[in-house]
């Protein structure tokens, strides 16, 4: 039994400051298998990647590769013994050749000089192998991404891996060049690779995969045949959609207080067959006072949608303000057809951490802090207070540093500078993440009473408690399209139905 | 969450800081050299700060942006050497000054084109005008010194005293004061604090970020400009050679001044006290007869001094302002 593992993990811990992101995971890889790992944003697959491969150094547990107990201190070090990771930033050099890629770091030469690149360890017939379409002499950067994983497959093979991991690699690829990856994984596969395979993209699970481990808040949930689940679905949705219990768990939502938007509300937005790379057709419209949310797995669009909507991605179709086209022309037309934003990525694109929270405040409507064309500090107190006192900002005063406030304070902040921007639609992408329980309860609370207030407004969270707890209607997103969009306090709108249409299932 | 530090300390007290310094070095010149603590002196030094603080005033709003010019010194060169022909060749001196003017703000218009339109570095577009303007100024003038056939008026500029103070005292004063409001009380200091701050969030707050860092440039290259007039009336010479290293006394000064290479803060009143301590230290070890090649390396030494205790402040502030690390 021991022997056909390649890789036995046991007990496998890794603490951060405050957080368990790995809790006693235990799994084996077998040999010469295709391994897949899913699970939602924080479940801990990226830092189960880091910890075997020696990025990370585990805090507790076991692992033995090959029969014998195995400690990478360093990416190098787990190289050296044969297990190579496929990132999803490639590591390719686009100015030089294919041939003088596969050889990159061991060339031959003498004093100084490189000799003629030999065909080290025979990579040349590995890369001819897997994709014979790919000249030796041709510059990388005149390659698809898919022709680049290819080579980075081919320099891992040569290195004498016995176990790839890819971290979805088939992000950034078009539906061709999936099925030529999936070619190639399974000629490995065939040649004697184990290889361990993480996607969001389940249907891909049950096309290539042999074993599927999910992963939820750390811990595994649940390893399974990939043909047995498949054998006891009828189709590859509903197979689908054991995965996604699996990997959401037992949804526990909070009753939500019906506020039906009254027939009568005028529609602040409706958009019409909105397509772009990610999107597909998409459909939707937005009544002044309603909670709209937008609910999907990870890579199901929402995100997308947002872009498109804030300006920052093109897209082909129709996006209608208030009856009006929204204009082409950036982020700065958007907010002045009446959109703000509450990014995702509130440290990133939200916050200025090094300033207070007064200047912070008028940053998207600095006109509004203007007496007489010049800045007033007068107006400025005022509104920060207005706003400190509305939100109930708990900052020692005005003019501390964003950056030194929690997470559901600096979130309070970003909203206080969406709101006074004063446009009519207020988009929300994850709008309590990274927020504490109680932080959490208050922005819900604002966000419904800014509803009251006549504004419509899109919340985008990859949590289901959340947008059932919240919004009015739900647009399902799956794959790019838009799967359903339920009524909220309907019939439909339960989280076993809700798992079915992201999912992709009917 | 622990934050005992004062909102806005680290820029304050890096003033502060400069300012006692400042005190403690005149002091120190007052007592060793009998000549330093007078006022014929005192207009000595910010004669030799003018132009320092005057295109440093407007380079300071650029580093809060957290880009810089590297070409203000060619600017100069450039600036003074069409001012000096045109003047030579019988042009009255105003419309002379205006059209040299124009010349240098196109230095400005170029390094904020390349770094905002076309995303080059700053570093390397700057300094391509760098090389670009000084071999201007070579080529137009030959070479040579222009300082023949000028109209003594050409003095009138920078060598008047109004009111028994320098001119350029109180051009320097003018800039601080105009600057000083730009910084404090319009969107474009706001702006530009927010750009160098988060970029990121600057974006999606709708601030044309690329707008408010060309704006900078031409204004950059609009005061290095007025400054290469005011270096041929105070000489009465267009010198192809003048200005070097001026870019990196008005980077001294700035960094000195609080305001960071990354962006994100900064300050106009800093700049004026870096420009003034460096001025002093240059003056005052000139008082006491030591050589000048010396004076070099005490500006190094303050230099690096300066940014190892500001980046020490910077980084515990920052640490302390990082929420508990997340998976």
């Amino acid at each position: 039994m021991g022997d056909e593992l390649l890789l036995e993990v046991r007990g496998l811990t890794k603490g951060f400051p405050g957080v368990l992101a790995l809790d006693g995971v235990s799994l084996g890889i077998r040999r010469h298998s295709v391994h897949c790992i899913v699970g939602e944003n924080g479940s801990g697959k990226s830092t189960f990647i880091k910890t075997l491969t020696g990025a990370h150094q585990r805090s507790a547990g076991e692992l033995i590769f090959d029969g014998r107990p195995f400690e990478p201190l360093s990416v190098g070090a787990a190289m050296a013994s044969g297990i190579s990771v496929l990132y999803q930033e490639l590591n390719v050099v686009d100015d030089l050749t294919v041939r003088e890629n596969l050889t990159l770091g061991k060339e031959e030469s003498r004093l100084g000089f490189i000799r003629r690149s030999r065909n080290m360890g025979g990579v040349e017939e590995i890369l001819r192998g897997l994709d014979p379409s790919i000249g030796m002499d041709t510059m990388v950067s005149r390659l698809s991404v898919a022709q680049k994983q290819v080579i980075e497959i081919a320099k891992a093979i040569s290195t004498n891996c016995s176990l790839l991991i890819m971290d979805e690699p088939t992000a950034a690829l078009s539906e061709e060049e999936v099925r030529r990856l999936f070619t190639v994984i399974r000629k490995l596969k065939a040649g004697g690779m184990t290889i361990i395979y993480i996607s969001h993209k389940l249907s891909e699970v049950f096309e290539i995969g042999d074993v599927v481990t999910v992963f939820r808040d750390g811990r595994v949930v649940d390893t399974r045949e990939v043909a047995t689940i498949s054998r006891a679905c009828r189709d590859i949705p509903e197979a689908c959609l054991e995965l996604v219990r699996l990997m959401l768990g037992k949804v526990v939502v909070e009753s939500y207080a019906p506020r039906p938007v009254t027939g009568t509300a005028r529609k602040l937005l409706e958009v019409r067959n909105v397509s772009n790379t990610k999107l597909r057709g998409v459909s939707f419209d937005l009544a002044a006072g309603e909670i709209l949310g937008f609910y999907g797995l990870v890579g199901s669009g929402k995100t997308e949608v947002a872009r498109v909507l804030y300006g920052i991605d093109e897209y082909d179709g129709e996006v209608l303000v208030v009856g009006k086209p929204l204009p082409h022309g950036g982020v700065r037309a958007a907010l002045r057809a009446g959109f703000s934003m509450v990014p995702e990525e509130r440290r990133a694109d939200g916050i200025f951490a090094g300033l207070s929270v007064r200047e912070n405040i008028p940053m998207m409507r600095i006109r509004s802090v203007l007496r007489n064309g010049l800045l007033s500090r007068g107006a400025e107190n005022e509104l920060a207070d207005g706003y400190i006192k509305r939100m109930s900002i708990a900052a020692r005063d005005r003019e501390q540093k964003v950056g030194l406030l929690s997470g559901g304070n600096q979130q309070k902040v970003v909203i206080s500078k969406c709101l006074n921007r004063e446009g009519s639609i207020l988009l929300m992408d994850e709008p309590t993440r990274g927020v504490d329980v109680g932080a959490k309860q208050e922005i819900h609370e604002i966000i419904r009473s800014l509803a009251q207030e006549g504004r419509g407004i899109i919340v985008f969270s990859s949590e289901m408690p959340e947008v059932l707890h919240l919004c009015d209607r739900i647009v399902l997103m799956h794959e790019g399209q838009v799967g359903e969009i339920v009524h909220n306090g309907s019939a439909e709108a339960n989280s076993d139905h809700i798992m079915i249409i992201v999912a992709g299932g009917r | 969450m622990a934050a005992e530090k004062p909102a806005g300390g680290i820029v304050i007290d890096q003033r502060l800081i400069l300012l006692a310094f400042l005190v403690v070095i005149n002091v120190f010149f007052a007592l060793m050299s009998p000549t330093f603590f007078a006022l014929s002196n005192y207009f000595n030094v910010l004669r030799a700060c003018a132009m320092i603080v005057i295109t440093g005033t407007a380079a300071t709003l650029l580093m809060m942006t957290s880009n810089f010019d590297l070409s203000t010194g060619s600017n100069i060169a450039f600036t003074s050497v069409v001012y000096a022909l045109l003047a030579q060749n019988g042009l009255a001196l105003l419309p002379a000054a205006l059209v040299a003017m124009a010349g240098g703000t196109a230095f400005g218009f170029i390094n904020g084109g390349l770094v905002a339109r076309f995303n080059i570095p700053p570093f390397i577009a700057s300094l391509g005008m760098m090389y670009i303007g000084r071999g201007l100024a070579y080529v137009i003038s030959d070479g040579t010194t222009i300082v023949t056939n000028l109209p003594p008026a050409i003095f009138g500029l920078s060598q008047s005293t109004p009111l028994g103070v320098p001119s350029l005292a109180w051009f320097m004063l003018l800039f601080v004061a105009v600057f000083l409001v730009l910084q404090k009380k319009t969107l474009l200091g706001k702006y530009a604090l927010a750009i160098g701050g988060n970029p990121n969030a600057a974006f999606f707050s709708g601030i044309n970020t690329r707008r408010i860092v060309f704006v900078l440039y031409v204004f950059v290259g609009a005061l290095a400009a007025f400054c290469g007039i005011l270096t041929a009336s105070r000489f009465g010479a267009g010198d192809p050679r003048s200005g070097m290293g001026f870019e990196f006394d008005v980077i001294l000064a700035i960094i000195l001044g609080g305001t960071s290479l990354k962006g994100g803060k900064g300050s106009v009143i800093g700049t004026l006290l870096g420009a003034l301590v460096v001025t002093v230290l240059d003056n005052g070890l000139n008082m006491m007869n030591v050589l000048t090649f010396w004076q070099s390396i005490v500006k190094g030494i303050i230099l690096v001094l300066a940014i190892l205790s500001n980046e020490k402040l910077f980084a515990r502030a920052r640490a302390g302002a990082l929420p508990p690390a997340r998976a």
